[in-house]
């Protein structure tokens, strides 16, 4: 991962079946979130909004479904503006019956699909081609 | 310079190859023109809409004009991922009182 990327953990008080419910039932997802039309099965595309955006705090978010394994992981395409990216929930038991929760926000790759700068490594001398890190 | 700007900016292949090479080495638009398989006049172009987006430096010397990254000049993408480093602490503690509320 760059240094640009974001990863943040959280310890809950709740255990992974229920924070579950809450990344993937829409009406849930909707009062921590934003507004969507989420739907839990892989490949789904759906729109998120409130998210930061280019011009204000409310822009809508296109996404996908990329990675459902319930009660684990969620794995979705953020598209906002022209930027892509990728956001993945994992979900791991924790102490006292609740759960860890790692959010990772990466992948920033603008339009057109090849990775942003956020992720370009210092071309060698002689070698001005770009080295675009996966 | 803002955020959408430098997106804009970079949302193009070969421009983002130009402001890659700028970022080695000072170049005139004769030495772009070398690496590429497109006009001078579409260098050209490309280098005026990094210059609006505020990431490349013009240098003039006698009649030659020379151009490298500006320094900074990505900034902005920082700021644009800063944005969401606060944003999701945020959602995360609505997330929390969410979890309070629900139902077992």
């Amino acid at each position: 991962m760059s240094g640009r990327d974001i990863d943040l953990a959280f310890e809950l008080e709740e255990p992974p079946e229920k924070v579950w419910r809450a990344l993937t039932e829409p009406a849930l997802l909707a009062r921590w979130l934003g507004p969507n039309d989420f739907r839990a099965e892989p490949g789904a595309v759906f729109t998120v909004g409130g998210a930061p955006g280019a011009a204000n705090d409310n822009a809508t978010a296109r996404c996908e479904v990329l990675t459902l394994e319930p009660g684990r992981r969620l794995r979705l395409s953020w598209k906002e503006g022209v930027v892509e990216s990728l956001i993945t929930f994992t979900l791991e038991p924790g102490a006292d019956g609740g759960s860890r929760l790692r959010l990772t926000h990466d992948g920033f790759v603008t339009e057109g699909g090849l990775p942003a700068v956020l992720t370009m490594q210092p071309a060698g001398a002689g070698d001005w081609r770009m080295q675009w890190a996966a | 310079m803002s955020e959408p700007d430098i997106f804009r900016a970079l949302a193009d292949p070969t421009r983002r190859a130009v402001f890659e090479r700028l970022s080695a080495a000072e170049m005139t638009v004769s030495d772009l023109t070398r690496g590429f398989a497109v006009s001078q006049p579409a260098i050209s172009q490309h280098l005026s809409v990094l210059k609006g987006a505020g990431m490349v430096a013009e240098r003039r010397e006698g009649r030659q004009a020379w151009y490298r990254a500006a320094p900074g000049a990505l900034d902005g993408l920082g700021a644009w991922v800063a944005r969401y480093r606060t944003f999701w602490p945020e959602r995360v503690e609505a997330l929390k009182g969410v979890l309070k509320e629900m139902d077992e």
